[in-house]
This record gives structure tokens, sequence and C-alpha cells, in this order.
């Protein structure tokens, strides 16, 4: 499969096979240039990759600058980029090399602000690029000049790439200038002069490769003067009386210099890549670390005592527990910050940037907070500080500090997202227990009624007996007290099961006005419903026994002989379906607290039989639905009208269907 | 004159047992009792009931496993009960090949309406009606004819194809996926909106828009057909 892929994308026929690398420094435009990556990626629909080509140049970077580079490679990874930092010769070889490895079809790189004078030297990345690689898009961006000047700070001595130059480093040059002086002297007259002055290369390469640039320039000197003193005629004075010699000497400093700087850049490589070996080793350890660990507390204390042994500090996890930031680990464990500190942190959680110790934010605290992100939020701070009160985590190390931090936000963010899950499988348990007792009870409720019912309806069928009929009316009325108690505790638990589906208004209202005919004996009953209302999503069941309560709390409260009306209209907001009764209506100013449960308005005429539940199960299965309800007196006539809506997002779109007519 | 219809019930519950068989005799119906499946797989093959109450909450078994063997041509109509009020149970009971879906707590009466009306339908089906009359319209599934006060009504093919498939049981559930299948075909048996449409044209033309209760809507679960002055069509015979 990749084989294919790649042959498909060497033939350049393969669309997919586009990747986009974009080349990042620690310059403060670097952010810019993953921006325009990430735009381009999402535009070829790409894979994209932010590659740091660690040069010789990295190791000088100042703390600020590598904090730059670290915080630009997370913002690639925030968007979605894979990131890469490969040691490197140069710029270009690293990118020539990863691009070619990682067949990378598209580059993003920055326009070189070095000057045209070193661009002459060194010639620029963007024109060996070109020439290195072929087949491969190089986008060349500006880099503002304002942005990076601002960004721009004092470089930082050099660590690593020159070995400290101490005096046993002179002295072995001296040494080894004077050892060749003898063995020349001993071989002077087998040689001749101009054998001598190649010897003299030996002692100056040694001390060169061995201590550097100036050990070597010192041996240079050194050699020049014993060549001339001892071999070059006149012998014994420092005379030059051959201009020739003079260019022995300007060539042995040459040497000197030139093998410096090879040897400086050579060592240089080596440290890098033993360092970042080192690191990588570090994280990768810590990465596996992590994958075995399942709660927070674990993964605190992991993080706190990988940092403390890593940067031989003290650490602290701290997590945000009820309003507060609680200490979860700490290594050494009897560790503790105090109040100013504990606000460091806090801030560090509220802005999710490093704070304290050596950041930009309260530098001069003793502790140096992280932010640990899971997605885009600070999820929990880490803490690390040194009781000897030097900076917690050297400038060199941050990125190594980000990385540790960046792994354990990614652990967290699974642990907690597992939790989640865990969670919601809890609830759904509980509500299936739930629904299962309603079902039971329902159940268990239900068949004595039947018996019941039916043998009170036999006793009261063989004559006229008040005591049956009142046996009779009082078991119809319990069976409604219980199915509408089984009603309001399915609401109140959650337990209702939707099905929904289009529905025809002029269907519910026919059914319901057909099956609420006993109930309203006496009423006449109006529909008004127009023939091309649009069909509305509900769950039928549901919607029939709002229809059903409502008719029969109209019923209730209707003046005897009076119409109950059922109107259905198409409004601004959605579908309204409205009863209507011609009753005493609601009490002003509280209309809507008839639907509240047990509302029954003590004292007024709405104090009627009932058990108080059918309106709040109305407004319990119509909330289920995605319905709203209302109560409003008529301005019409005096008595009530309770509408169910139904908004805009669930009216099905008049699309009728061709089939089916 | 033959003998009086003979109904099996089938519940666990003693009691429910009792009070029906009371009920269906005053009625002067014949009754066989059975308390769980096994019951009554015995007593439908001795007893050869004409109808069943059956209900799904059995002990050794799901009331609904027991639909399949029970319907079969020249079978007994059964009647469900179940004291669970799920319309997901109706359907899937109506489905089956069930005749009714009766919910617990029921009306006695209303009970032994429905009872009459599913006996009623099964003799129909023995003599091949062809003219349903339902007051003031009338249908004639083998001319194809609809008419509305002694007017003929024009349908179009699908309008006819749902209200055939309501009249040749009147009074029962027919539901969505049956007539969504019966006229569309299986492919379209969740397209509910075709048939919500179709049946808006048919109420439209067959019913008066006060009082429209000639086509029934049971909510989620199906439709059938109903006389205007409550009570099932009556089916006449056509000689």
């Amino acid at each position: 499969m990749l084989i294919d892929l790649k042959a498909q994308a060497l033939a350049g026929v393969y669309a997919a096979g586009e990747r986009v690398l974009v080349a990042v420094s620690e310059l403060a435009s670097a952010p810019e240039l993953v921006r325009a990556a990430k735009r381009l990626a999402d535009a070829l629909k790409a894979p994209w990759t932010a590659l740091h080509a660690e040069t010789r140049r990295a190791a000088g970077l100042a703390p600020a600058e590598r904090q730059r580079l670290a915080d630009t490679l997370a913002l690639a990874t925030s968007l979605g980029a894979a990131t890469a930092t490969i040691p490197a010769q140069s710029v270009v070889e690293g990118l020539t090399a990863y691009a070619t490895d990682a067949r990378a079809t598209q580059i993003v790189i920055g326009k070189s602000r070095r000057s045209r004078w070193f661009e002459l030297r060194h010639g620029s990345v963007v024109d060996h690029l070109v020439r290195e690689i072929e087949g491969v898009a190089i986008h060349v961006l500006p880099t503002p000049a304002d942005v990076s000047l601002a960004g721009s700070t004092p470089r930082a001595a050099r660590i690593g790439t020159e070995p400290d130059a101490s005096a046993t480093q002179y002295a072995r040059a001296a040494a080894l200038v004077a050892l060749t002086t003898a063995i020349g002297v001993l071989l002077g007259h087998a040689l001749g002069v101009q054998g001598v002055d190649l010897l003299y290369l030996l002692p100056v390469m040694a001390a060169a490769s061995r201590g550097g640039l100036w050990p070597g320039l010192l041996a240079g000197v050194l050699s020049a003067l014993a060549f001339n003193f001892f071999f070059l005629p006149p012998i014994y004075t420092f005379t030059i009386a051959n201009p020739q010699n003079a260019v022995t000497l300007l060539v042995l400093l040459a040497v000197a210099f030139a093998t410096s700087q090879l040897a400086a850049r050579v060592r240089a490589q080596a440290d890098l890549a033993q360092t970042s070996a080192r690191q990588n080793a570090a994280l990768a350890g810590f990465a596996r670390q992590l994958g075995a660990i399942a709660t927070e507390a674990e993964l605190a204390q992991a993080l706190a005592g990988e940092c403390a042994r890593l940067f031989d500090a003290h650490a602290l996890f701290l997590s945000p527990r009820d309003g507060t930031l609680a200490i979860v680990a700490a290594v050494p464990p009897e560790t503790r910050i105090n109040d100013v500190a504990r606000a460091a942190a806090e801030w560090v959680v509220d802005r999710a940037q490093p704070a304290g110790r050596g950041s930009d934010t309260l530098p001069a605290a003793d502790w140096l907070f992280v932010p640990v992100m899971a997605g885009t939020q600070a999820r929990a701070v880490l803490g690390l500080s040194r009781e000897d009160g030097r900076d917690p985590v050297r400038a060199d190390r941050r990125a190594t500090l980000s990385a540790l931090a960046e792994q354990a936000g990614l652990a967290l963010a699974r642990i907690r997202s597992e939790a989640d899950l865990g969670r919601v499988a809890r609830l759904e348990e509980r509500d299936r227990l739930r629904a299962a007792l309603l079902a039971s009870v329902g159940h268990d409720l239900r068949t004595p009624l039947t018996t019941i019912l039916g043998a009170a309806r036999e006793i009261a069928g063989r004559g006229h007996d008040p005591v049956a009929d009142a046996l009779h009316g009082e078991t119809l009325r319990l069976q409604r007290f219980v199915t509408n108690l089984l009603d309001m505790a399915r609401v109140e638990a959650g337990a209702l099961r939707l099905n929904s589906e289009p529905v025809d208004l002029t269907d519910a209202v026919a059914s319901a006005a057909a099956d609420a005919r006993t109930a309203l004996a006496g009423h006449a009953i109006a529909l008004d419903v127009p023939p091309d209302l649009p069909l509305v999503r509900a769950d039928p069941q549901l919607l029939h026994h709002c229809l059903l309560n409502l008719l029969d709390n109209a019923g209730k409260f209707a003046a005897p002989g009076t119409p109950i009306g059922i109107r259905a209209a198409r409004t601004p907001g959605g579908i309204a379906l409205s009863v209507e009764d011609e009753g005493p209506g609601l009490p002003p100013g509280h209309e809507s607290r008839v639907w509240d449960t047990f509302a029954k308005f003590k004292g007024s005429d709405r104090e009627r039989n009932g058990s108080g539940l059918g309106l709040a199960i109305v407004r319990g299965f119509a909330e289920a639905m995605g319905f709203t309800v209302t109560a409003a007196n008529r301005n019409d006539v005096q008595g009530a009208r309770f509408t169910l809506i139904a908004p805009e997002d669930l009216i099905v779109r008049a699309s009728t269907p061709a089939r089916a007519a | 004159m033959s003998l009086a219809p003979k109904i099996l019930i089938v519940d666990d519950e003693p009691a429910i047992r009792r009070l029906l068989a009371r009920a269906l005799e005053r009625s002067d119906y014949r009754v066989v009792e059975a308390a769980d499946g096994r019951e009554a797989l015995n007593a439908l093959a001795i007893d050869k009931p004409d109808l069943v109450l059956l209900d799904l909450g059995l002990p050794d078994r799901d009331g609904l496993e027991l639909l399949p063997i029970m319907v079969k041509v020249g079978g007994p109509a059964v009647l469900v009960v179940s004291a669970r009020d799920a319309t997901t149970e109706k359907v899937a009971a109506l489905d089956l090949g069930a005749d009714d879906f009766v919910t617990k707590p029921f009306d006695s009466e209303e009970l032994l309406a429905r009872i009459r009306a599913s006996l009623r339908r099964r003799a129909a089906a023995a003599n091949d009606a062809c003219v349903v009359d339902l007051g003031e319209v009338s249908i004639d599934l083998v001319a194809r004819q609809v008419t509305r006060g002694r007017m003929p009504v024009h349908l179009t093919p699908k309008e006819w194809g749902v209200l055939a498939a309501l009249a040749a049981h009147p009074g029962r559930v027919v539901t969505h996926t049956q007539l969504l299948r019966t006229v569309w075909g299986t492919a379209h048996e969740a397209d509910i909106e075709y048939l919500r449409v179709v049946m808006r044209a048919l109420r439209q033309k067959l019913e008066s828009t006060a009082t429209p209760d000639l086509l029934r809507n049971e909510p989620g679960v199906g439709y059938r057909l109903c006389q205007p002055a409550a009570g099932p069509a009556r089916v006449d015979r056509n000689d």
C-alpha cells in the first residue's frame, strides 16, 4: 500500500500524496509560518509536519528563544501537525534530508532576514533548497521585520560549541610545538628546511582539533616562530630573509584556524545529537510510563517524580478541586507552597501560560509553574523549585519540561475522557434500572386494578346500588390516578423513551377528540385544524397523552354545555396547538403556575377533583419532545387556553413526496 | 345455528382469568383457560378456540413468541392484552398478526365490544365480503369504487391502496409498516410521511372536517376504519 502510494506520488498523478513541511525556527515570526502551513495543509487536505532543523546555532539560543521555539512547536501540534526535530549540519541539509525521507511535496519557509553579506558567503536557504530538492513546491513567506526585531534578544554565550580553552590546552599546544621542534632539529639535516615546515602542521592540527581555535592559533604562531628561529636562515634570529617564509607562517595560521573550526563543528554536532538522544530517551520512557497510568493521582505522581529527577528540583502537581488548587502529588512528599506561589499557580490555570521563576510572569518567584493542558484548557499545574534558589529549570531544558507537560496533558485528557465514559455508562445503567423499575411497578399496579375494575363494573351492573356505583366510579378515578402517577414518575425519572416520527396534527387531534369523547360528554368539540398544516416531528403517543390530559382538564372546568375547542395554527415561531374552554379561567398573573406539579390554586375555582398532575404531565411530555407550553386566559370569552408549541426545527418541511400520491 | 364462539384466555393471573371467564360466560361465550404458554399451545391444539385473549407477560415465555404459532389461515383471532403500555410492543403484536390490542386496566364492556368486532371480522373474512358500508361512505372492494353520499369519489392509486388495505379488515388496526409495505413496497416501509400525506388526502375526500372519525388514527401504531356512529363497521355480503 505504502509502496504503491509512493510510486504514484513519484509519478506525480496522485493528489492525495501531498505532504506539507514547514521549517520552524526560534524567530518570532515562526508561529505565523506555522499558521500559513496549516492553511496550506487544510487547502490541500494534506498531512503536515513542523520541522526544526537543530544546527549548531540551536545550542547558542537564548532562553527566550528556546521558549519561543518550544511554543511554536506546541502551536503546530495543537493545529494538528506532526512535529520533528532533527540534528543537522545546516538548515538546508536537514530540510533536504527530511523532505526526501518524508516525501514532502510542499515546503513552507520564512524569507531569510540575514544580511546580504551573510547570504553571499553562505548562500540563501531558498536557493539551496530549490537546487537540492526536485519536484517540491517551495513557499517562501516574508517575515515581518517589526515582529522579528521586537522578539530578538541578545544571543547567549555559546554553549557546547567551544570547549573551555583552559591553560592545560595552551600548555599542551606549546609542548607539542616544542616536541616538533626537537624532532625537526634531530631530522633537520636529513629533511631540509622544506620538509620541516610540513612537520609543523601536526602540532597545529592536534592543538586546534583538541583545544579549539585559540590553542590552535597559539600553536600556529609558536610553530611559525620556532620554524623561523631554528630553521630559517638566518638561524637563531626572528628575521625573515625570504618572503616565501612569510607564506609558511600564514599557512600554518590558516591551518590552525580551519582545523579548529572544523573540529568545533563536529564536536557541536555530536553534543547536540547526544543531548537530543538523552532528551528523547527521557521523553520516550515517560511516555511509556504514562501509557500504563489509569488515574489522575498516578499521573500526578509520575510527572512530579520524573520532573524532580530530571531537573533535580522539588516538584508539585496541582489540580483544581472545589474552586481551589489542591496538591495532588509532591516530590518530596512534604513539599508545600505559600499563598503567593498558589496565586501564581492559579494564574497559570486561568491563562494556560507558564508563570514564576524563569518565565515572563512573576520571574522573581521561588517556583516555576507550567500548565498541563488537556485540549485548549489548563487542567492542572506543574510546579518546580530548588532549595538553593537557582532557576529550577535551566533555560536550555525548558523545551524538555514543555514536552513532559504536554505528554502529561495528553494522558490527563485520556484519563478524564475514560472517566467521563464510565460516568455516562453508570448514568445509562441507572436510567435503565429506573425505567425497568417503573415498568415493573406499572405492571404490578395495573394487574390488580384490572381485576378490581372488572369486579366493580360487574357489581354495579347488577342493579342500581349507590354503593356499587360509588365503588365503580372511585375505581375508575383510581385508575386515572395510577396512570397519571406512573406518567409523572416517568417524566421525573427521565425515563421517557421518545419514538418521534412525522405526525399529522389532523390525525393527532382527531384521535384525541375521539378518545376523550366520554370525558367530554355534554360538550361539543370544535376542531379547527387547517388542512395544509405541515407535519410535525413528535412522539405520537406522548402527544396523544398531552392532548387527552388537556381535553380532560378542559372537561373538568368548562361550564356545562359550552363547547371545547382544539385549534392548530401556523405561527411565526412554529405551530401552536391549543385547547380552549369556556370555564372560570386562570388567576391573572399566575397563569403559568398551572403547569406546576400539584398546582391546584387553593381557594379558586381551579380547585376541583383531580390529582393536580395532569397538566404537569402535559408539560413534562411536551418538553421531552422539544415543545413548549403556555397557559393564558382567552380574550374573546371567559375561559382558559392551553397551548403546545412545536418550534420551527420540529416542523417537517413540506416536501410532498411525489411517490406518496 | 352453530355453537357459541369459543374463547381461550391466556393469563397467569388467576383473578383476571376468573373475572374474564365470568364476563365472557355471561355473554354466552364458551371459555377455555390457560395459565402459561405451554397450556395455551395445548388448548390451541385441543380446543381449537375461535378467539384468544393473550396476555404478553407469561411466566414461561414471551407472549409475542406465541403469536406466529397462533395466527395462521383459519386460526383464531388473537386479541393481545398487556399491562405494558408500550407503543413498540403494540406495533410488534399487530405486525405479527394480532387482531387487536387492549391495555390493562381495561373496561370489561369495552373488551367485550372488541371481542364482538373481532369475531365479526373473522366471520366476514370467511364470507368474502365485497362491499364495506360505513354509513355515508361505501367501499366496493371488487369494483374498486368508493361513494360518499351516493356520489362516486375519485381516488389516486395510492389512496385507493391505503383505503382498500384498511377496508379489508374494517375496525382492525393496520400498522403503519403494514400499510406502507402493502401500498409502497418494502423499500418504503419507514417513509411514514408518504402515508401521512395520503391519509390527509383521504380525510379531505371522505370525512367532514368537523368530525373526522372515519379514518381513526392510533397514535404511533397505525390506522383503522371506523363507522362514524362509533362501534365497529358493518360488513355486507355481496350476494
